[in-house]
């Protein structure tokens, strides 16, 4: 997973030390921006597991972003951008699953087995994150972005049910356990640590205001690779829609 | 703006990612119907053991039966559904169920319960292969015991015989082995679910996992057909409560001490009584109960005359079924007791009238 983290900061790295190169002579330009926004995204996997068989409900919850963000301009065209902000990345989702495999571990007790049912997952972590990114002025007040972001876990709230359905235990195999309700809290299996792709774009649309979307594309699953809890990896997938304002 | 139509596109892709139903990776037999005219008993399916239990009179013991099977959907079953089995001799009957998710396969074997002589030494035990606690067997290594193991293997509790309830001991009163009832205390997980306690109990019947989350007093079934009328029910024991008796949440109720239950029930049958009514049933016929359950030392025995439920012996035409129930807790059933109390029961018999 940190060969991504490298290689990404490697390559801006690169990037702007070509910069510094051929355009060290460039008259340097500092633009402080904050922003507020508001998330739209899950915790989910890239590719939908087959044991998920319906997704019954999806909401965002209360998810806001703000932060500060330093632009510095190296080029005509081309600058660098970072920036402190602040993400409550929440997910309240309702799927019905069928044969999904889960391994549940409390001090020394483990239960594993595959649950048919209801799942609901409600996930409300806070995250305080530093985005690095390439700046590129298209033109006609926009401004692309395009680079990576490093993420802590300052809040982490993971937990849900399964309900209305059965725990298969061991494998498909093992004795059917009825589960009415059942709740589950993951919240310290999480990793403390995020990284991944963020990219965005913003427009200036009025004075000093712009409009801004972007998105933050978790390379690294939330989850350990030594949590079973869940079968797949999961995958912080982000987009804010916000303002921002320059000074 | 090609990001907000990215992100739209995002949001439509969690419905529209979903995969086609993965293949049914289940191979349960559901049901196993035999005509209830060749019956003494109520059929029981031991998924845990992956046994079918058949309580069969003699005559279709001889003959054979025709069982009606339903499997988990999709499922093929060999041999058969309607096809006739026979039983002769030491054959084994077993079946095999093929889920439609290749390679999944469960076999099945049929038991055929024929309790003998009502007379139990807890000699044999065989362990769970996958959770590793033991459970005591007769001498053909038929299953007429169970104990509450199964619903605590749920609670994830460490794959070692000695960390479930009931096991096997080598303290008996005669011969090399008895039945060890200790009541635990409940895991981290068991605590999620308002369990913190176990007793440890061995009873002539049944456990039932798949209700035990939902309904644990109905897990446990008991009884087996007896035929005749019992008389006394008699054995040695011995019993050291633990030291401090905690209520079902936990608390500590001082001044209180354990008890140690064992007691036999007979009742009108085929239908099996549970731990919801093995008590209270308007079925029950007559009862054989230890009044005293307090600590002793070294084993004791105890014999115990059946009381028939006002004075009267049933009709001879009733279908009977006989439950023998010991527990380290006598109100384990409802996760009462003192952690650490141990009950050794050995030489359980029922002396017939």
């Amino acid at each position: 997973m940190y060969k991504y983290l490298l290689l990404t900061v490697l390559l801006l790295g690169a990037t702007c030390f070509t910069f510094a190169q051929n355009h060290g002579d460039t008259t340097s330009k500092f633009v402080h921006n904050v922003h507020i926004g508001y998330n739209i995204g899950g915790l989910a996997p890239i590719s939908f597991p087959n044991t998920i068989r319906k997704i019954n409900s999806y909401s965002s919850g209360f998810s806001p972003s703000f932060g500060y963000e330093l632009n510095y301009r190296l080029h005509q065209k081309w600058g660098l951008a970072i920036g402190l902000r602040m993400d409550w990345k929440n997910m309240s989702v309702q799927d019905s699953v069928q044969y999904f495999h889960t391994l549940v571990s409390m001090d020394d007790a483990t239960i594993e087995g595959n649950f048919s049912g209801t799942n609901t997952t409600k996930v409300k972590n806070i995250y305080l994150a530093v985005p690095i990114q390439a700046l590129f002025y298209a033109g006609n007040n926009w401004k692309l972005k395009l680079g990576v972001y490093l993420a802590h876990l300052v809040r982490p709230s993971f937990y849900g049910s399964v309900s209305d359905g059965y725990l298969r235990k061991g494998d498909s195999l093992g004795e059917k356990v009825i589960i009415d309700y059942a709740s589950f809290d993951f919240d310290k299996e999480q990793r403390t640590f995020d990284f991944g792709i963020s990219t965005g774009a913003e427009k200036l649309v009025y004075k000093n205001f712009s409009a801004k979307a972007d998105l933050q594309w978790g390379l690294q699953p939330v989850f350990p690779h030594s949590f079973n809890g869940i079968s797949f990896n999961m995958y912080n997938i982000f987009g804010t829609l916000g303002v921002s304002y320059r000074f | 703006m090609r990001l907000t139509v990215l992100l739209f596109v995002l949001v439509l892709c969690l419905n529209s990612c979903i995969k086609d139903a993965p293949a049914n990776p289940e191979a349960d037999i559901e049901s196993f119907e035999v005509d209830p005219k060749l019956l003494t008993g109520q059929t029981f399916i031991d998924q845990v053991n992956r046994k079918i239990l058949l309580y069969l009179t003699k005559d279709a013991y001889a003959a054979g039966i025709t069982p009606t099977i339903t499997t988990s959907k999709n499922a093929s079953i060999s041999p058969a559904s309607g096809q006739k089995i026979n039983f002769n001799g030491s054959n084994e009957v077993t079946y095999t169920v093929t889920a439609q998710q290749q390679p999944n396969q469960k076999t099945y074997t049929i038991q055929v319960v024929n309790v003998g002589d009502w007379n139990f030494k807890f000699e044999k035990w065989l362990q769970n292969d996958a959770d590793k606690y033991e459970y005591p067997v007769e001498d053909d290594l038929s299953t007429l015991w169970t104990s509450g193991n199964p619903g605590v293997a749920l609670s994830g509790v460490s794959k070692d015989p000695l960390s479930y309830p009931t096991r096997s001991t080598t303290d008996g009163y005669l011969g090399s082995k008895a039945a060890e009832m200790v009541t635990i205390k409940g895991t981290a997980l068991s605590s999620i679910v308002g369990i913190y306690l176990y007793a440890g109990s061995v009873f002539i019947g049944n456990f039932n996992p798949s209700v035990v989350l939902i309904k644990p007093l109905a897990a446990t079934e008991f009884g087996a057909p007896y035929v005749g009328l019992p008389a006394r029910f008699t054995g040695y024991y011995k019993y050291t409560p633990g030291a401090a008796y905690q209520d079902e949440n936990q608390n500590i109720i001082a001044g209180k001490t354990d008890e140690c239950s064992i007691y036999a029930v007979l009742f009108e049958g085929p239908e099996r009584l549970d731990g919801t009514n093995i008590n209270t049933s308007e079925r029950i016929i007559a009862t054989a109960k230890l009044s005293d359950g307090s600590a002793k030392a070294n084993f004791t025995k105890f014999d115990i005359p059946f009381v028939y439920k006002n004075g009267q012996l049933p009709a001879a035409n009733k279908n009977l079924m006989l439950a023998i129930v010991a527990s380290s807790s006598k109100d384990g059933d409802h996760y009462k007791g003192a952690i650490g109390s141990r009950l050794v029961v050995d030489n359980l018999s029922i002396i017939p009238k």
